[in-house]
């Protein structure tokens, strides 16, 4: 992540935690590896885009001290849904174009929390859990695609098919 | 510049509808040469992942993903490359290799769409503007090969109207047809079930969507294993009805059939009496040409024209890069609280279709509004997709949103719209005067948006989808595309059209280009009118028609 300084990956992760905040109903972003998945992303397939993330999350930061008297990444939870919200309206003045950072920012967490884990994210398939997702599968049956039946079975990825993926 | 032996036929991009047309031209005994853009792709790389095929189109990787074409809404505005879009792929087998594949016929109507229009509802019948017309030939003359097409490459589905008698087990709507599908549709499933029946109590008409994807073993090729990983990757059990498995392996065997992957096409060049001598193409980064007495042009709708444009032919009546136009694809939603679909494995064409609400099989007088949409109640719902599609009366993020994603994932149910957009005067395809692809080519340029008419129609035919999802007993229906239009999509029409007049079209009603008597153009990038439903098949048939065309004609075509 030649882009992203180590402040900048401490704002992203705790973006991507309020995204996909910890809590009752399964892990957040950070025990599903969802911030590794991301520096990943912005390492390679979608390094082009780091050097504009990185001023992405220091609009935030900025925004943050502005607002609530700290960076992103120390100010609390409700400080940080604040921020995250007026960027999603596109309200932040420190960031051009808020609705599209912010919507790149949202893809990212779900990639990480709900794609393979191959990718590095969806750490333990808890993503595909809290969905109900069946998992990678070869072939499903008839019964399997009926009205209310429970679709039992050890949930797979892509890790259970050696031969298969590029 | 490395030459070539000289060919008979030299085909750019050996996709859909090439891998169709390589068939009957081999089997002739012409020498074919295919140049490809991507390479050959197997069913155990791109498949089972949402992130590496529907989130980063890696079977764009060779070409498509470097040259994605800008959008405007007119030609005031600044063009700039959409973030809604549906990118195509490159490989043998072309995008139909990473396509849902539903795989309808058009309906009759379709190709007489400005004359019917007009007969029915009065000169004032279509909006100002519209270049909306007819096809230059019927149904019933594109019916053998429809028939041909669904025979080779294996559809499933349910005949409506066998030689006229109508079968209310299939599409009602449907044109006739010379025989039954050669294989039956892909199996039902709780959800297709539920809807078909919400559809006979409204009294529609619902039927099995005809899928291009074998729903048992065909021709020594295997049947679907409903996966639940379909668009946007390659087909993990080999089920597709693609032209890289069969079609093109048998044109190779023939011997008459040289592919060349990984090669680039950058111009076609002609000689001085008018007609194309080759085509030029970067292989490797070297320059090369392949010579040929005929050029068929085949690297769908935005890559036709832009080779046409690049190359300065076909355009002798100004008419290259016009009649653009897309579907409006809408994705929608519903909620059926409490029920577990499992609707989260299967296909897109694993689905329950109506096409009551298609083409003119309602009356539109008053609607402000002509054509439609088939649609389809689909399975296939994968995690990304299902967790970025949330309904708007709900956070999208945060602990509200992952609560609702816990209680309701599995309740959720998806449809898909393909709305016909009209083509008008002003929305074309021409080359974009800053952005360029790696090479330094200026991409494609689309320019398009949305009419009254096409207006008219969204909120028309999301009213009747809002009144199926309510009667299969959904509570809440959403939309997961925005209302924009899709410019860059995989349905894309128009820009070589087809037709009797050199003034309004390109290519005359068998392809060939008006201008140059041995340049032939295959694809939607032909098609006068689009229909409210999926090209492939239809581009297929055309494209089969074609080529047996080119064959009867060679002394002509071929220059002897």
């Amino acid at each position: 992540m030649p882009e992203l300084t180590a402040e900048h990956g401490a704002v992203l992760a705790a973006v991507l935690e309020r995204l996909l905040p910890e809590d009752e109903n399964g892990p957040g972003a950070m025990s599903l590896g969802v911030d590794a998945y991301a520096f990943g992303a912005l390492d390679g397939a979608l390094a082009h885009v780091a050097p504009w993330v990185s001023t992405v999350l220091d609009g935030l930061s900025t925004a943050a001290e502005r607002l609530h008297g700290s960076p992103f990444a120390g100010v609390g939870a409700a400080a940080q849904d604040d921020v995250l919200g007026r960027l999603e309206r596109g309200e932040l003045d420190e960031v051009d174009d808020g609705a599209s950072a912010f919507g790149f920012l949202h893809h990212l967490m779900l990639e990480g929390a709900f794609g393979d884990p191959r990718h590095g994210g969806n750490r333990n398939l808890a993503g595909w859990r809290l969905l109900g997702f069946p998992g990678v599968r070869l072939e499903v049956t008839a019964e399997e695609q009926q009205l209310e039946v429970e679709v039992g079975g050890r949930l797979r990825s892509l890790a259970d098919y050696p031969d298969l993926g590029r | 510049m490395t030459r070539s032996r000289l060919a008979d036929v030299v085909v750019v991009g050996l996709g859909a509808t090439a891998g169709v047309a390589v068939g009957p031209l081999t089997q002739a005994g012409l020498e074919v040469v295919a140049l490809e853009a991507g390479d050959w792709h197997a069913r155990t790389d791109f498949v089972l992942d949402e992130i590496e095929n529907d989130v980063r189109n890696g079977l764009g990787a060779a070409k498509v993903n470097h040259e994605i074409p800008t959008w405007r809404r007119d030609s005031l505005e600044a063009a700039a490359q959409p973030w809604f879009r549906a990118l195509m792929s490159n490989g043998v087998g072309g995008s139909a290799q990473h396509s849902p594949a539903q795989y309808f016929r058009l309906l009759p109507w379709h190709f007489r769409e400005r004359s019917a229009s007009l007969e029915r509802y009065g000169p004032s019948a279509l909006p100002e503007g519209s270049t909306v017309a007819d096809w230059p030939y019927g149904y019933d003359e594109l019916e053998p090969y429809y028939d041909r097409v669904e025979w080779l490459l294996g559809v499933s589905g349910k005949a409506g109207n066998l030689g006229g008698r109508i079968d209310a087990a299939g599409n009602v709507f449907e044109g006739p047809r010379s025989r039954e599908y050669p294989l039956p549709p892909l199996r039902r499933t709780g959800f297709t079930e539920l809807t078909a029946a919400a559809a006979r109590e409204l009294g529609w008409h619902p039927f099995p969507t005809a899928a291009g994807i074998r729903s048992q073993p065909y021709a020594g090729l295997p049947g679907c294993t409903y996966c639940g990983f379909c668009a946007f990757g390659m087909c993990v059990a080999d089920a597709r009805g693609v032209t890289s498995l069969g079609p093109i392996p048998a044109a190779i065997e023939t011997g008459r059939l040289r592919l060349v992957t990984s090669a680039r096409a950058t111009r076609i060049e002609t000689g001085t009496d008018g007609r194309a001598t080759g085509v030029r193409y970067l292989e490797g980064g070297e320059a090369r040409f392949q010579p040929a007495r005929a050029v068929i042009v085949a690297g769908y709708t935005y890559e036709n024209v832009r080779l046409l444009l690049l190359s300065g032919l076909g355009n002798g009546g100004g008419q290259v890069g016009r009649h653009f136009t897309t579907h409006n694809i809408v994705f929608a939603s519903a909620l059926f609280p409490g029920r577990r679909l499992n609707a989260m494995s299967g296909g897109a064409a694993q689905g329950t279709s109506v096409d009551d609400w298609e083409g003119d099989n309602f009356d539109h007088a008053g609607l402000g509004f002509v054509g439609g949409s088939v649609m389809q109640m689909c399975m296939e719902q994968k995690p990304i997709a299902l967790a970025r599609g949330t309904p708007p009366s709900v956070p999208r993020w945060g602990a509200a949103w992952k609560a609702w994603l816990h209680e309701h994932a599995g309740s959720v149910g998806y449809a898909i719209l393909q709305i016909e957009q009209l083509t008008y005067e002003d929305f074309v395809l021409d080359l974009d005067p800053v952005v360029q692809d790696r090479e330094g080519i200026p991409v494609i340029r689309t320019t398009l948006d949305f009419r009254e008419n096409e207006r008219n129609a969204f909120t028309f035919l999301t009213d009747r989808l809002r009144e199926w999802f309510r009667a299969a007993g959904a509570t809440e229906t959403w939309f997961t595309t925005p209302l924009m239009p899709l410019a860059v999509s995989s349905h894309a029409y128009g820009g070589t059209r087809m037709g009797e007049d050199p003034t309004r079209s390109v290519v005359d009603p068998y392809g060939i280009c008006h201008d140059v008597p041995n340049l032939i153009v295959l694809g939607a990038s032909t098609f006068p009118s689009s229909g409210g439903r999926n090209p492939t098949l239809t581009a297929q048939a055309v494209a089969w028609r074609t080529a047996d065309h080119v064959v009867e004609r060679w002394e002509r075509i071929g220059g002897g």
